[in-house]
């Protein structure tokens, strides 16, 4: 008899379970709507699978965690308690918790920690039933008479999320008295140490009748970035030891399990859940290809002139399946965005509850599907821009209500297809940019001159601009300032832009252009002397013939020239490049104009040979980076062909002119 | 790798390439593959060894002319001019070289440190010397032969050349 090794079928288990807990979390957002039952059927159903699924593999602690969960779902289910807002509450901090665990879980860390024993003893409470601990009673009341014991751990990498543990301690202050205690134990030795990292910790013992929900929004935004336990602190006597043993052990696993964690996120390959369809598609194109194939090898045998036309009707087809192949197996990597707009609700609902505002969120095109790379990347810049527009683009319902707007603030994300890239766009109706405090904050910070005449656009662009932000009081959501020259970054990087429109009293818009995959681009190549580049098709704007005396020179060598009303510069690609043997006169020539990042600027090229797909590879995987260049591709005849990065070139430029 | 041999010392074995009348040994371990000269394409702003990229098979990979990084001439490419595909550190390049000639197996023992002579070629990027009867072999260091410090260095001349002309 053999035995099975049920840890091979752990990855699927998590898996499934990270859904249903998505599911779970989904569903009970739509319950604090105000959901119908079924809602509650399918939360039950996700947890029981999830328990059953804990129990089977060997987390009994998952389980038993899960057990109280659904015991207190089983109450709401079969309509002994009606569902309220603490207990939609209570169950999101348990899906956050059961994250949690599958994240240890998965770094083979021990499962139950401080946070999730004391959310037991809650859901355990609400159940009705009583746990047999000495701190039962103090953890299921609210506020703790005898004040909290707070264990704050930092991941070393929190600070560059731009948290600030000081002030974390502020807001604590504001709350009771504290007294803190610095954990010194992970600080490394001098040589080690990384300036940028976090390496404290805190034993916060804070007194006063505060209630574990307010401490717990004070560490809202730093709650996946730290390991944090919140623990009533029992005045008379000292705390008893097995709650002091539940606080010290998991932390000191915390820090390790973050670790470890991270290790194995960058050790994994990653997987893409394929849809059947897309199998089936592929695999009727591959039978199409191999019987354009069989027909086309019956000319290899003889071939009179006479059967041309069906040579060439058979090329066509073959040229017709690759394509078709291609596009296909691109599709495979192809995912709806629907996987980063689910984690809104919840983000919205958290921030607009803790800001006071109204907000309602729309989201449209949840199944525009991208490039899994792109997926994964523009996540973080689509937070940010949602924080940004409900901290500072919604009003307040006081102020909207004296706007003569609705109270309820509309916050739109919306995704689609146009031409071949995907729009994002993030659409609020609060006041829209204030025009004044950015002009007077760049007129400080010197990167504007005068604030005269300056238009719409140019306001927008200057939000992007690095360390610039105008909120009057840092808040911990947004208003630092290192977040939208990131954004931009990001997006830029993908080989997309972000542009920005505003108008006072009636809202921002930011649209979001990215491309539908990285891995092949539509390009045309351009002759510069004998040497073929390749322009991506994204960034060009129009191809045109100059006269020779259309060209300015300015001084500094830079030559302009006039393009719809606005004076561009001309990049030559052979200078740019070092081509010897190009056409040196602009008239002999042609100019592609090219945009990029807000920015147009005309390439000076031999000429065009042609338009084509190009499989982007990488430079640098043998060799390195070089500036202007972004990659390079095979053509046809199996030389390569390097790619011209737009907007690496139209930044050297600018950089150049500002110089 | 090196293997015990029959006198019991270790040997490694090198392929030997031919440049400019002298003889070269390259840790054969290191060789991926000889190719005839194709031509390939110019990268902008690269040294003047580093030739351009070419295409092997799908993966793009720089090629430099041994002639040229040791700051000799290269007068033309014919039929012998061979590309020779190293894998250093997980990374591709070819080198360019007159003519690939033998394998020779070097006792580890019979390798000398390289005097400083004055050869055309920098000692930096020499492992040892040994010598076959009457021929010399320069054993080569793969590794030094595209450091990836060139490539600093260079960023770091262009850019203060750039700054330089930004101040004028």
């Amino acid at each position: 008899m053999s035995t099975i090794n049920v840890a091979q079928f752990h990855k699927v288990f998590f898996e499934e379970s990270l859904e249903g807990l998505d599911a779970m979390e989904a569903a009970l957002l739509a319950l604090d709507e105000g959901g119908d039952a079924e809602l509650v059927h399918s939360i039950f159903r996700a947890a029981h699978s999830i328990k059953g699924g804990a129990a089977t593999f060997g987390f009994p602690e998952m389980a038993a965690f899960t057990h109280e969960a659904e015991s207190l779902l089983d109450q709401v289910r079969d309509g002994r308690r009606a569902i309220d807002k603490p207990i939609v509450e209570l169950m999101l901090r348990t899906v956050d918790c059961l994250r949690g665990m599958f994240d240890r879980a998965e770094a083979g860390q021990p499962l139950a920690d401080a946070g999730s024993e004391s959310l037991k003893l809650q859901l355990a409470a609400a159940v009705g039933r009583e746990i047999p601990a000495a701190a039962t009673k103090a953890a299921t009341k609210s506020a703790a008479p005898g004040g909290w014991i707070i264990q704050f751990r930092p991941h070393a990498g929190m600070l560059a999320g731009g948290n600030d543990p000081l002030r974390l301690m502020r807001e604590l202050a504001a709350l009771g008295q504290l007294v803190v205690e610095a954990q010194l134990d992970r600080v490394p030795a001098l040589d080690a140490l990384d300036p940028s990292e976090c390496h404290l910790g805190w034993r916060i013992e804070l007194t006063g009748a505060v209630s574990r929900e307010a401490i717990a929004a004070v560490f809202e935004w730093v709650e996946d970035e730290c390991d944090l336990s919140i623990e009533p602190r029992v005045a008379a006597a000292p705390p008893p030891a097995p709650v002091v043993e539940a606080v010290a052990a998991p932390t000191g696993a915390g820090g390790a399990a973050g670790a470890s964690r991270h290790a194995a996120s960058s050790n994994d390959a990653g997987s893409v859940r394929v849809g059947i369809d897309k199998i089936d598609s592929l695999i009727d194109l591959v039978g199409e290809l191999v019987i354009t194939q069989a027909m086309l090898d019956q000319f290899r045998e003889a071939f009179d002139p006479s059967r041309l036309s069906l040579l060439q009707e058979g090329l066509a087809q073959l040229a017709r399946h690759t394509r078709t192949l291609q596009e296909s197996v691109m599709g495979i990597r192809m995912l709806p965005i629907g996987s980063v707009f689910n984690r809104f609700p919840r983000l919205v609902r958290d921030l607009s509850q803790k800001l006071g505002k109204h907000v309602k969120l729309d989201m449209v095109g949840e199944h525009t599907e991208l490039d899994k790379t792109v997926l994964e990347k523009i996540g973080d810049p689509l937070v940010h821009l949602v924080r940004n527009a409900i901290d500072h683009g919604l009003e307040t319902p006081e102020k909207r209500r004296a706007a003569g707007k609705n109270e309820v603030g509309t916050l739109r994300l919306e995704a689609f297809h146009r031409g071949g890239s995907i729009v994002v766009e993030i659409v609020d109706d609060g006041a829209g940019l204030n025009r004044e405090a950015i002009i007077a904050k760049a007129l400080q910070k010197g990167l504007i001159k005068s604030g005269e005449g300056i238009t719409d656009e140019a306001v927008g662009d200057l939000i992007f601009q690095p360390g610039f932000s105008t909120a009057a009081v840092t808040t911990d959501l947004s208003g630092r300032g290192v977040g939208m020259d990131v954004v931009r970054r990001n997006v830029v990087d993908l080989g997309g832009n972000v542009a920005i429109k505003s108008r006072a009293g009636a809202g921002t818009t930011f649209t979001i252009t990215l491309p539908l995959t990285l891995a092949i681009i539509d390009g045309l190549s351009a002759a510069v002397g004998d040497e073929c580049y390749i322009v991506p098709l994204v960034s060009i704007v129009e191809s045109i013939q100059l006269p020779a005396d259309a060209v300015r020179s300015v001084t500094g060598g830079g030559e302009l020239f006039r393009f719809r009303g606005e004076y561009l510069p001309i990049v030559r690609l052979h200078q740019q490049f070092g081509c010897a043997s190009a056409r040196q006169n602009i008239e002999d020539g042609l100019l592609i104009v090219v945009e990029a990042d807000g920015g147009q600027v005309g390439l000076f090229v031999d000429g065009l040979i042609g338009q084509q797909q190009a499989v982007v590879k990488s430079l640098e995987a043998n060799y390195r980076r070089v500036d202007g260049i972004s990659g390079a591709t095979i053509l046809a005849d199996g030389s390569v062909a390097l790619i011209v990065d737009v907007a690496g070139l139209i930044r050297m430029q600018s950089r150049r002119k500002a110089a | 790798m090196s293997q015990p041999s029959i006198n019991g010392s270790a040997e490694t074995q090198y392929l030997t390439v031919n440049l400019a009348h002298e003889e070269y040994g390259i840790d054969i371990l290191a060789v991926r593959e000889i190719r005839g000269w194709t031509p390939v394409t110019r990268i902008p702003q690269s040294p003047h060894y580093v030739l351009g990229v070419l295409n092997l098979r799908g993966a793009i990979v720089p090629v430099i002319d041994l002639r040229l990084r040791f700051g000799l001439s290269r007068e033309e490419y014919n039929a012998t001019t061979v590309t020779v595909i190293i894998t250093v550190a997980g990374r591709q390049f070819g080198v360019v070289v007159d003519a690939v000639s033998d394998v020779l197996d070097v006792a580890d023992d019979a390798m000398r440190p390289v005097p400083d002579m004055g050869t055309t070629v920098d000692t930096e990027y020499l492992k040892g010397l040994t010598s076959i009867g009457d021929r010399m072999v320069l054993l080569l260091d793969a590794d030094k032969l595209l450091q990836p410090q060139d490539a600093q260095m260079l960023e770091a001349a262009l850019n203060a050349a750039g700054d330089v002309k930004a101040v004028a």
